[in-house]
């Protein structure tokens, strides 16, 4: 349905040109879930960004690549057309949701905006509708409450108001970026659990945007590990977790804090995310990979198949030269 | 007469990142000034337009009350040694403007010396002390700003014949309210900042805090608000002496000089012209040089 | 709301009442006096002057017998006979009043849509434009202004009368003398804040809903833009009142401005009292104004 081949988004700055999406292809189908995995900073924001024609120009500019939703490009429609795409086709949600939601406006207007503009809905109807859609994600006295303002709520009821918001249109895309970072512990769980909810009821396709593996393992179906603008790895979610085929991707889920190994010290991945407006030939990991050679340094990897749906940037990888599992 | 130019709400302009290091803070600010152009150039005018009027009147052939009969009302280059020409009494206008800016840049740099004084040491104090003491001091402030300065000065000027001191202290006193509150909010926000309590934690001594934290903190505000104050006094200075209640002929000050002019500009332009231009260029430099301080000091709030 | 209104107006008396008291005394114990056109008159004329004045009483006495007659309305105007304080008041000031109110939606009108053009295209050419001339309009004062637009418009092309306050036509120089420092200083202050609101997340969610750039400035970032605005318009009030002491006198308007400045030369001492306590009263009433749409246009904000 959404098919990204070879996006590439720079942004233009005076320390130099920053490759922050470098040759990133997906694709996500109907009512599918994927999820895309990386420190801060890898570009996994900016993909999704640069697919709504959110990036900030200047300085950001979208280089290359095609984003095939049904028949539109995204990347090269008009502003007029990405208009009518936005909020109708593919909804998004945010990480902060004490700051996404405007603190002048009554929950309401903000709520019925989408209706306003893209069904050209009555006023009267959109508020029966957008009171519908906060009853489904859980908000008690939802009539009472749609008048009241964003400071009024909660982090978590906001992120709900936030989902309903964005599933009021029925879309077919929608985009979660980081939606429950910024929430207590108790509240993340109830909060992917209403959006994978939300998302069985009404078929819509979820692009998950996090850093946190845990949480893509509960919701998605597959996975796109993104390191320094390329996607590294994707593969099925059970796959990625049983049988991972890039070394990033093992010392990420090596990092994950688990409980049974008490007393064993934290496994850090060593040194930091390269700078990415010096250009660079090898893989971009190869200065903190513990396999690494001269050759990872010098020549580019590229994506191959390790697998069914399954696929590695990981040179020595492809030619089984390393284990990663054991 | 108060702007609030930098921020009446009491917003932090400079965050405890920005001055990791003191000194590299305002190395960082000066470099940033430096790029500035208008900045920079607005700085040598300014300094130009002081010295002229320091030391111009010393070199000048005449005397600003000094009279020549002869010459009433000379258009520019006429006559003598007259570059800006003569009013009707003769006096040499070069003279007279230079003159002139002496007094309005005088009251603007003590006047706002003044205020400075008072609203530093009284913000300060009222942020330091916090709790019931600061809801006071800050009520009393609320209090002033409801008062009528300008009405107030005016009455002040006509009771009290005109007397130029006066309206030093008296512009001074009027402009002290916003200072206090720019200082009051830093002192008040910082105390609450982690990073002085790390510091604290750290063992570093309260005075030490003061002076390497609080200080330089609070300091960038108060530069650039000081530096827009100047501004805002000789604006008002120039509308009590246009009003007739500022200084006394013989004596000039840009304001009387342009009220004189305004009043026979249709037949002795340059009358009006060659103080008005000093004056408004002195008041778009310093405008300018606020600006650029202000985003000198400010990286994040300048235009990005 | 009402009870914030109500307490607002209570906390107001005792400034009202301390103001008029400093007003008083100044009158009082600066030297001269308002009955004496010359100084030298006999001891015992200037006796029977006092005593038919109430001048020789106690000064609380005076100060009441001032005080309850100006609130009764009948307190003479001493340099007008046969007039009461009120009336001329009541007589001058609709033509501050309409002078202040043209010029305040002058400046609006031209500095929001200016300040908002400029915020949206920032960093450009046209930002860059049309800032520096919102500076030269912060920069030139008024009395320069205005005598150049009388000189260009009135004298020059003859469209306008140079002074004046008869004919529809009279009002335009006047008030836009008067409106352009506040429509730069607005333009300025709407940049900003709007520049703030526009880097807000929530504008990014708007986007991403697919909202029009109309719809996303007017709806979503215009209320949160204009904060700073508001918060101006108080110290602005007090700023136009001021600003139309120069205008008054500029072009010859029947003000009270100008009436005010007259009363001041003249040691009016009842009129200052009325006029100064006038335009106290009108300020409270208008910083209250303000206050209030500050709170209706900022959901956080409680009246309190």
């Amino acid at each position: 349905m959404l098919e990204v081949t070879d996006l590439r988004t720079y942004f233009h700055t005076r320390a130099g040109i920053v490759r922050a999406v470098d040759g990133v292809s997906f694709s996500v189908e109907k009512g599918q879930t994927i999820g895309i995995v990386g420190e801060s900073g890898c570009g996994k924001s900016v993909t999704c960004y640069s697919l709504l024609g959110l990036i900030p120009t200047p300085p950001g500019r979208i280089e290359g690549g095609r984003a095939m939703l049904g028949e539109e490009d995204l990347l090269s429609a008009s502003e007029a057309t990405m208009r009518k795409i936005r909020g109708k086709r593919i909804s998004m949600i945010f990480q902060d949701p004490m700051t996404s939601l405007n603190p002048y406006l009554r929950i309401s207007t903000q709520l019925i905006e989408p209706l306003l503009i893209h069904e050209r809905m009555e006023k009267k109807t959109a508020l029966h509708r957008a009171i519908e859609a906060l009853e489904e994600v859980g908000i008690p006295d939802a009539s009472e409450r749609i008048r009241s303002y964003p400071h009024e709520f909660s982090g978590g009821m906001r992120q709900r108001v936030m989902i309903a918001m964005a599933l009021i249109t029925k879309p077919e895309i929608l985009i979660a970026d980081e939606p429950t970072t910024a929430l207590d512990v108790t509240v993340q769980k109830q909060i992917l659990d209403l959006i994978k909810t939300r998302q069985q009821t009404l078929g819509t396709a979820v692009i998950f945007i996090t850093h946190d593996l845990a949480v893509v393992s509960n919701v998605c179906d597959h996975v796109y590990v993104m390191y320094a603008g390329k996607v590294v790895e994707s593969a099925p979610t059970t796959d990625l977790f049983s049988a991972p085929e890039h070394p990033y991707t093992r010392a990420l889920q090596r990092s994950i804090p688990a409980i049974q190994e008490k007393g064993e010290p934290l496994y850090t991945i060593e040194g930091l995310p390269p700078d990415l407006t010096k250009p660079m030939d090898g893989c971009h990991f190869a200065p903190r990979c513990e396999f690494a050679t001269e050759e990872c340094q010098t020549v580019a990897p590229t994506l191959q198949s390790a697998g069914e749906h399954h696929e590695t940037s990981c040179t020595r990888r492809q030619r089984g030269e390393i284990d990663l599992i054991h | 007469m108060t702007d609030p130019v930098i921020n009446p709400s009491g917003k932090l302009l400079l965050r405890p990142e920005d001055i990791e290091q003191g000194t590299s803070l305002w190395k960082d600010a000066w470099h940033r000034l430096r790029k500035n152009r208008m900045a920079v150039a607005s700085l040598i005018i300014l300094i130009l337009i002081t010295v002229l009027s320091i030391f111009g009147p010393m070199v000048m052939p005449y005397e600003y009350q000094d009279q020549n009969q002869g010459l009433g009302a000379t258009p520019p280059l006429q006559a003598g040694a007259h570059l800006f020409g003569t009013d009707e009494l003769g006096r040499d206008l070069l003279t007279r403007t230079l003159h002139g800016g002496r007094v309005s840049l005088g009251v603007g740099l003590i006047a706002t010396l003044t205020a400075l004084i008072i609203g530093v040491t009284y913000g300060a104090v009222s942020g330091y002390l916090g709790g019931r003491t600061d809801v006071v001091m800050m009520r009393i402030v609320d209090i002033l700003y409801a008062i009528p300065f300008t009405i107030f000065v005016i009455v002040l000027m006509s009771v009290f014949d005109r007397d130029i001191k006066l309206l030093f202290l008296a512009i001074g006193a009027v402009e002290w309210l916003t200072m206090a509150r720019i200082v009051r909010a830093q002192v008040l926000s910082l105390s609450k900042q982690e990073f002085v309590e790390a510091a604290l934690s750290l063992g570093l001594h309260r005075v030490t805090i003061i002076f390497r934290y609080l200080i330089p903190n609070v300091l960038g505000p108060v530069i650039v608000y000081t530096t827009l104050t100047i501004p805002a006094v000789m604006l008002f200075e120039s509308i009590l002496s246009f009003l007739g209640l500022g200084v006394q002929a013989p004596m000039s000050s840009w304001g009387s000089l342009i009220k004189d002019g305004s009043e026979k500009m249709d037949v002795y332009p340059w009358l009006l012209l060659f103080p008005a231009m000093f004056f408004s260029a002195t008041l778009f430099c310093l405008n300018f040089l606020g600006d650029g301080l202000r985003d000198a000091l400010d990286p994040k709030s300048s235009k990005d | 709301m009402f009870k914030f209104v109500f307490y607002r107006l209570l906390q107001a008396i005792p400034v009202l009442l301390i103001l008029s008291i400093i007003t008083f005394v100044l009158c009082r114990v600066a030297p001269g006096n308002a009955f004496l056109d010359e100084r030298a008159v006999p001891p015992s004329v200037m006796k029977k002057i006092e005593e038919a004045n109430g001048l020789d009483k106690p000064l609380p006495v005076q100060y009441f017998v001032t005080m309850s007659s100006l609130l009764a309305g009948d307190l003479p105007a001493i340099k007008n006979l046969g007039r009461t304080v009120n009336e001329l008041i009541a007589e001058t000031f609709p033509y501050s009043f309409e002078l202040g109110l043209i010029a305040l939606v002058i400046a609006l009108l031209l500095g929001i849509p200016l300040g908002v053009f400029a915020a949206v295209r920032r960093n450009t050419l046209a930002d860059y434009g049309s800032m520096s001339v919102a500076m030269f309009g912060i920069c030139l004062p008024t009395f320069v202004l205005g005598p150049m637009l009388v000189l260009v418009f009135a004298v020059g092309f003859g469209w306008f009368n140079p002074l004046g306050w008869e004919e529809p036509s009279d009002r335009v120089l006047p008030c836009l003398t008067l409106g352009t420092y506040y429509a730069a200083y607005i333009a300025r202050l709407t940049r900003g804040g709007m520049l703030e609101v526009l880097n807000q997340d929530f504008v990014r969610t708007a986007r991403a809903k697919g909202v029009p750039p109309v719809t996303l400035i007017v709806r979503h970032t215009l209320k949160g833009g204009l904060l700073p605005v508001v918060s101006y318009l108080g110290p602005a009030f007090a700023r136009i009142i001021s600003g139309s002491f120069v205008i008054e006198t500029i072009f010859f308007i029947p003000g009270l401005g100008r009436f005010f400045v007259t009363s001041a030369f003249n040691r009016d001492y009842n009129m200052i009292m009325g006029t100064v306590l006038f335009y106290a009263t009108l300020l409270v009433i208008l910083n209250l104004v303000v206050d209030v749409i500050q709170v209706l246009l900022n959901p956080r904000l409680k009246f309190q």
